[in-house]
């Protein structure tokens, strides 16, 4: 009776230790990404201030932005629904990071469980909860950013969506994990993307994913010479500060979920240095282009990625 | 505690962003301060559209008595380290339109001033002499007007007060400080 | 049409003398005299109703000049055509003591804010537009108009102290204590401006 108890403790504690040990990990992992993706943003900073002849702020700026912003006082109190769309908006990015096959880097196995449905519900949940939250405040540019934002998701879902669902069947697995295994590590003739008839899914995936990641041309919700900044126009201080760190982590989670389901990110490094490789490949369009109006970016996103998008997936399914 | 705000003070000091809302003519300088001729990202000054994101609100020209109550109330949404820069002769002592019916000739009797840029207009290079000095100012802690407005609460409404008429209330009901 | 064309049809018309300064301008007068009050007002929206029809298509403003020792107040109403293309101005004289008028808000839509910003800085009262008697730009305005010759910004301003505090002709302001360091009015003089 005595050792059973012992031993129940023992292994209470045990148990005890190891939830200790796996939090943080995840809190490790999760600051590694964000920072990475506070990286990428300082790169885009210089990029652009490269295309547009200036120096540049330093590579470190968004880190000093956050700290900036992270410890200003807010001037108005909101009330508590504002407050949880920005947690849920920090949430959801956070939360499909951990489901990517990133996490080996620490030692999690969680992307094992990760299957597609799954993470397309996750990948909504940071856009919505910060929509919640800009529809809560006062301003109107508020709610039309987050009217242009709903329509922008509505827009790029649909080819995004057609591209993975591609991939989806010619591996015959939803997991992330087999998909990923699917493909070779640097040889790119074993990358989903340049294999016949994925490629067409994936031209028409990575088109939708400059909308994912609301560079230009598809970033109306953010315009800030339209519409004030839209969505974010009410975020002033810590909101603005979790709201870097939003877009920081929800750059990794974007990048990372392209580059497993298309350029083999089998390990966690490669994937890192593939999302590097995309990142460049999006800031250089976005330093040259304009910015659509709504109604011809919701066009152009339903006519000519979802076209070969489809017919990548139609080829997959029927050739 | 002590290193820990020295590093905060550091940071602002690094990443100032500043309303895009301009009075007067001043605002015609910003642009070759913000291009490729002077930069000012490279200290990371930057342009933001709305007073929630904004830490320095430039008030560059000539303050109308409309004006300045569009700018109190860009003032008091503002996020709390934050600072005024007074830019031209105008707000100083109303320069050039000192006898205008329309235009308020001193700022600093209705808002903290942090600095003031002298001149009609200051040139880019003034612009960019008066961001460092704002920078070292910040970095040193120098920069406390948010915190006197706070102090001096009585003073300046007493004085918006006398300027309006009344007092200037907030569509919420409330002052935002 | 032509600007002769312009000329000579007015001339025609209206039996007025138009005169071209200088190119592309073009200016008529509605004559003072011998004429009852109501007839000058039928001349002008007349005269700003066949312009619009011969092809002056943007009322460009409508401006008000104070002329205090003849008495009157002359309103000008501006319209450009893009086909002559010649800006026709047609001047109006109003009684200064007692600037009534008519809207043309009926002929051309853009009158509205144009005499609303008149009635404004001028005071003269537009009969049938009713937005006219609006605030335009002046916001708790308690003088009279700004913009007539009689009205004295250094008046006003010392009437106004809080505005016009800060320039020496101007009397300081009597302020309150403030509670920290800063030096108030009365110990820097009040003439430097800045508070160090």
């Amino acid at each position: 009776m005595n050792t059973a108890t012992v031993v129940g403790t023992a292994s209470m504690g045990a148990k005890f230790l190891g939830a200790l040990v796996l939090t943080l990990k995840v809190l490790i992992y999760l600051f590694l990404m964000v920072m990475i993706g506070l990286f990428l943003m300082g790169i885009y900073r210089k990029f652009t201030a490269r295309v547009q002849y200036r120096v540049g702020p330093p590579i470190w700026q968004p880190y000093i932005d956050v700290i900036k912003l992270l410890s200003k006082k807010d001037a108005a109190t909101k009330n508590w629904v504002f407050d949880l769309g920005v947690i849920m908006g920090l949430g959801g990015p956070l939360a499909l990071l951990l489901f990517l096959p990133l996490d080996t880097i620490v030692g999690l196995n969680f992307h094992t469980k990760g299957d597609l449905i799954l993470i397309l519900y996750l990948a909504v949940v940071g856009p919505l909860g910060f929509a919640l939250a800009a529809s809560v405040g006062a301003s109107p540019w508020g709610a039309i950013g987050v009217g242009r934002a709903l329509s922008m998701m509505l827009g790029y879902e649909l080819p995004f969506i057609l591209g993975l669902l591609a991939v989806v069947a010619k591996d015959g697995t939803l997991l992330l994990q087999k998909v990923s295994a699917a493909q070779s590590m640097w040889n790119p003739a074993g990358w989903h993307y340049f294999q016949w008839p994925l490629i067409l899914a994936a031209i028409g995936a990575h088109i939708a994913l400059q909308g994912v990641m609301s560079e230009k041309p598809f970033d109306q919700a953010i315009a800030p010479h339209e519409i004030a900044s839209g969505i974010m126009v009410e975020f002033g201080g810590k909101y603005l500060g979790m709201m870097l760190l939003m877009k920081a982590a929800s750059l990794m989670a974007e990048l990372g979920l392209f580059a497993v389901f298309f350029l083999g990110g089998t390990t966690a490094w490669d994937t890192i240095v593939k999302i590097f490789a995309l990142f460049i490949i999006a800031i250089s369009f976005d330093a040259v282009l304009g910015r659509f109006r709504p109604d011809q970016a919701f066009t152009v996103l339903w006519k000519w990625p979802t076209i070969i998008a489809l017919l990548g997936l139609l080829l997959t399914v029927f050739a | 505690m002590v290193e820990w705000l020295k590093l905060v003070d550091k940071a602002r000091s690094r990443s100032i962003w500043m309303l895009m809302y301009c009075t007067g003519c001043g605002a015609m300088e910003l642009p070759p301060a913000m291009t490729s001729r002077f930069d000012m990202e490279r200290f990371g000054i930057m342009p933001m559209a709305t007073p929630r994101q904004a830490d320095v609100i430039l008030v560059t020209g000539y303050v109308t008595k409309k004006t300045l109550k569009r700018i109190i109330y860009a003032y008091e949404q503002m996020p709390a380290p934050k600072w005024v820069v007074s830019h031209g002769s105008c707000p100083i002592n109303g320069g050039v339109y000192w006898d205008s019916h329309a235009t308020v000739n001193r700022l600093d009797l209705f808002l903290p001033v942090d600095l003031y840029v002298a001149g009609c207009m200051p040139r880019a290079e003034a612009n960019m002499k008066m961001f460092t000095e704002l920078m070292d100012m910040i970095a040193k802690g120098e920069a406390r007007g948010w915190e006197e407005y706070v102090k001096n609460r009585d003073y300046y409404k007493e004085n918006q007060r006398k300027l309006f008429g009344y007092d200037l209330v907030f569509t919420d009901g409330r002052s935002a400080l | 049409m032509r600007v002769e064309e312009v000329i000579k049809a007015i001339q025609d018309k209206f039996g007025l003398e138009v005169e071209s300064p200088y190119p592309r301008r073009l200016r008529v007068r509605i004559p003072a005299e011998g004429k009852s009050e109501e007839e000058r007002r039928q001349m002008l929206r007349d005269l700003l109703q066949y312009a619009k029809e011969i092809g002056f298509q943007h009322m460009s403003f409508i401006t008000c000049v104070d002329f205090i020792k003849d008495g009157r107040f002359e309103l000008n109403y501006g319209l450009w055509s893009y086909t002559i293309p010649t800006m026709l101005v047609v001047k109006y004289d109003l009684d200064r003591e007692n600037p009534k008028h008519i809207t043309v808000v009926d002929i051309w839509k853009p009158a509205k804010t144009w005499e609303q910003e008149v009635h404004e800085m001028f005071g003269v009262e537009f009969d049938g537009n009713p937005r006219s008697f609006e605030p335009y730009v002046l916001e708790d305005w308690d003088s009279i108009p700004p913009l007539r010759k009689d009205f004295d910004p250094v008046q006003y301003l010392k009437e106004h102290p809080m505005q016009g505090a800060g320039y020496d002709p101007l009397p300081y302001v009597n302020l309150v204590e403030k509670n920290l360091e800063q030096p108030t009015v009365e110990e820097t003089g009040g003439d430097e401006g800045a508070d160090s």
